[in-house]
C-alpha cells in the first residue's frame, strides 16, 4: 500500500492542530468535497457546544465539520493530555445536549521488542486501520503506550458496544507488523458511557473505562467489557410480574363497574 | 409577534409509549388553555418524521424543523403563530430520516431550540409514540415528563415500559400521569392507582396525578374539524378538564 505524502498545506493544518492541542481551544476541521480540509476553525473552549454547532450550521458547509481526530489521518496520535482535555469538553457537552457520550479504550499487546518499531508502532497502525470506522465527531487519541482511546459523542451503550464489535472485527483483519515481522496483537476493549444525569469528572470517566479495559485484558480472547452502570441498561424489558400487575386492576375495576351497573 | 424578553421557560415533554392515545389532541388543547390563561406557549411537534400537530390544527406549513436540521435555516422562521401567545414548531411528515436524528443533528436542534425558547413561558413537546432515540432524548431534555395512557392494557403496558426505560437508562424519576379516554372519574382513579402501585413496587417511583380526561365526542369532533375542542366546545367535559389540567401545569 503506497502512503500519500502530505502536502505543505496539510502539514500546516496538522501543525496548527498540534499547537492548538496545547491551548484551551477546540480545533474543528472543516471538510468539503476535496480530500484535504477546507480549513481549520479554532474556537475557545469556553464556548458551549450547542453555540459552536449553531455557528457551524451558519457556515452552510456541504459536509458536516468534525472535530479533528489527529492520528486518524496518518498523523501522530494525540496524547493522553489531549484526551483528558477533550473528555472534559465532552462532559460539558453531555450536560448541555443531554446526549450520552461513550469512551472506548483499546489496548494492543504482542510479544515484540519495546522499541519504536515494536509495540509502540501498533497503535499508529491500528489508528490507520480504524479510519474507515470513524464517524463524524469521533475523537481518536493514543492511550498509554500500547493503546487507543476513541471518544464517541452521542453514543449510547448499545451503539458503543456495536461499534466496539465492528472495530474489533476490523482490527482482527488488519495485518500488523513490527519492523519486518508480522504480528497478531491481542486486543482488549473497554467501554464507559456517561449520561447527562451523572455528573462525573473527565478523570473519573477515564478511570471507569480503564477498569473495563483491564478487565477485558484479563479475560483475554479480544474481549469487550463495559462498565457495570452500563450492563443493567439491558434490563428494561417489562417482566411477566409487572405485566400481570398492570393488567389485573383495570379488569377488576371493569368487572366491578359491570357489577354495579347490573 | 413574540416578545423577545429573556425568560426561563418550563419544558414539558408529552409522551405515551403507545400511539393513538390522544397525545397530540391533548398537547394542542392544553397549549391553547395555557395561552388563554395568559401564558406564552411553544408547542414543538416532536414526532419529527410523522408530524401531526399541524394536521390537528389545520395548518398547511411550508417550513419545518427539517429545514433547520438539513439546511441550517433559522428555527424561528419555522414558527407558526396560532394566537399571539401560542406558537407551533411544526415537523415534517413522511420523512423517515428525521425519525432518528444523529448526534450532530440533535446537538444542532438543542442549540437552535435554546435560541428561541426563552421567549416563552412554556415549551411543550409532543413526541412520537414508542421508545425511539428521539422520544427518549426529548424526555431527557425536558424538565417535566407527562405520560398519557388510557385504561387499555396495551396502553398501560407501553406507558409503563416508557417510564421504565426513562427511569433505568436516564434516571428520570418524576412523571405526571394523565389518564385519557376514561368512562368515569372512578375508572381514571383506578387506572392511576394501579399504575402507581406497579411503579412504586417495581421501580420505586411515585407518579403524580395530572388528571383524567373523559371520553367526549367533542374530542374526536375537534380532530376532524382540525380545531381545538377547547375552542369548538368550551363548555364540554373535556374542555373543563383540560382547563383544570392547565391550572395544575401552571402550579408545577
Amino acid at each position: 500500500m503506497s502512503r500519500k505524502i502530505p502536502s505543505d498545506t496539510a502539514l500546516l493544518y496538522r501543525s496548527l492542530e498540534e499547537q492548538a492541542s496545547h491551548h484551551p481551544v477546540r480545533a474543528i476541521r472543516l471538510t468539503g468535497k476535496r480530500p484535504e480540509p477546507l480549513g481549520l476553525l479554532l474556537i475557545d473552549n469556553t464556548i458551549p457546544g450547542p453555540e459552536v454547532a449553531t455557528a457551524l450550521a451558519g457556515l452552510h458547509l456541504a459536509d458536516k465539520p468534525c472535530p479533528t481526530a489527529a492520528g486518524a489521518d496518518n498523523g501522530e496520535l494525540p496524547d493522553q493530555t489531549w484526551l483528558r482535555r477533550q473528555l472534559a469538553l465532552e462532559m460539558s457537552r453531555v450536560q448541555q445536549t443531554k446526549l450520552p457520550c461513550a469512551l472506548l479504550l483499546i489496548t494492543l499487546s504482542a510479544q515484540v521488542p519495546s522499541t519504536k518499531s515494536g509495540i509502540s508502532a501498533l497503535p499508529e497502525q491500528a489508528a490507520a486501520a480504524l479510519r474507515p470506522c470513524l464517524h463524524p465527531g469521533d475523537l481518536l487519541s493514543g492511550f498509554q503506550k500500547n493503546g487507543l482511546a476513541l471518544i464517541m459523542p452521542g453514543a449510547t451503550v448499545g451503539k458503543a458496544r456495536k461499534r466496539a464489535e465492528e472495530i474489533r472485527a476490523n482490527l482482527r483483519s488488519t495485518a500488523f507488523s513490527t519492523g519486518a515481522t508480522g504480528v497478531s496483537p491481542r486486543l482488549a476493549l473497554g467501554i464507559a458511557v456517561c449520561h447527562a444525569y451523572e455528573t462525573i469528572a473527565a478523570d473519573q470517566f477515564l478511570t471507569l473505562a480503564e477498569a473495563e479495559v483491564a478487565r477485558a485484558a484479563k479475560m483475554g480472547a479480544d474481549a469487550i467489557c463495559q462498565s457495570a452502570a452500563v450492563r443493567y441498561e439491558d434490563s428494561c424489558q417489562v417482566t411477566v410480574e409487572e405485566r400481570a400487575q398492570l393488567w389485573m386492576q383495570p379488569r377488576k375495576s371493569s368487572r366491578a363497574r359491570a357489577g354495579m351497573a347490573a | 409577534m413574540i416578545a423577545k424578553t429573556k425568560r426561563s421557560p418550563k419544558t414539558i415533554c408529552i409522551s405515551s409509549g403507545k400511539g393513538g392515545v390522544g397525545k397530540t389532541s391533548f398537547s394542542v388543547n392544553v397549549a391553547t388553555a395555557l395561552s388563554q390563561k395568559g401564558k406564552s406557549v411553544l408547542l414543538i411537534d416532536g414526532d419529527l418524521g410523522l408530524a401531526n400537530v399541524d394536521v390537528v390544527l389545520g395548518l398547511n406549513v411550508r417550513h419545518t424543523i427539517r429545514e433547520t436540521i438539513e439546511e441550517g435555516r433559522e428555527l424561528a422562521s419555522s414558527l407558526v403563530e396560532i394566537n399571539p401567545r401560542f406558537h407551533v414548531l411544526p415537523a415534517s411528515s413522511g420523512v423517515p430520516e428525521m425519525a432518528n436524528l444523529s448526534y450532530e443533528e440533535q446537538a444542532l436542534l438543542t442549540s437552535s431550540l435554546e435560541e428561541i425558547m426563552d421567549r416563552f413561558d412554556y415549551v411543550l413537546i409532543d413526541t412520537a409514540a414508542g421508545i425511539g432515540d428521539s422520544v427518549l432524548w426529548f424526555n431527557t431534555w425536558s424538565q417535566e415528563n407527562i405520560v398519557i395512557l388510557t385504561p387499555d392494557p396495551t396502553s398501560l403496558t407501553d406507558a409503563y415500559a416508557l417510564i421504565k426505560v426513562l427511569n433505568s437508562r436516564h434516571d428520570r424519576k418524576r412523571f405526571h400521569l394523565l389518564i385519557n379516554s376514561v368512562q368515569s372519574k372512578k375508572e381514571g382513579q383506578d387506572v392511576f392507582t394501579n399504575m402507581r402501585m406497579v411503579l412504586e413496587r417495581f421501580l420505586k417511583i411515585t407518579p403524580l396525578a395530572l388528571g383524567t380526561m373523559p371520553q367526549d365526542k367533542n374530542v374526536s369532533m375537534g380532530i376532524r374539524q382540525q380545531k381545538p375542542f377547547l375552542l369548538g366546545a368550551p363548555d364540554s367535559k373535556a374542555s373543563l378538564e383540560i382547563i383544570a389540567v392547565a391550572d395544575r401545569i401552571i402550579a408545577l
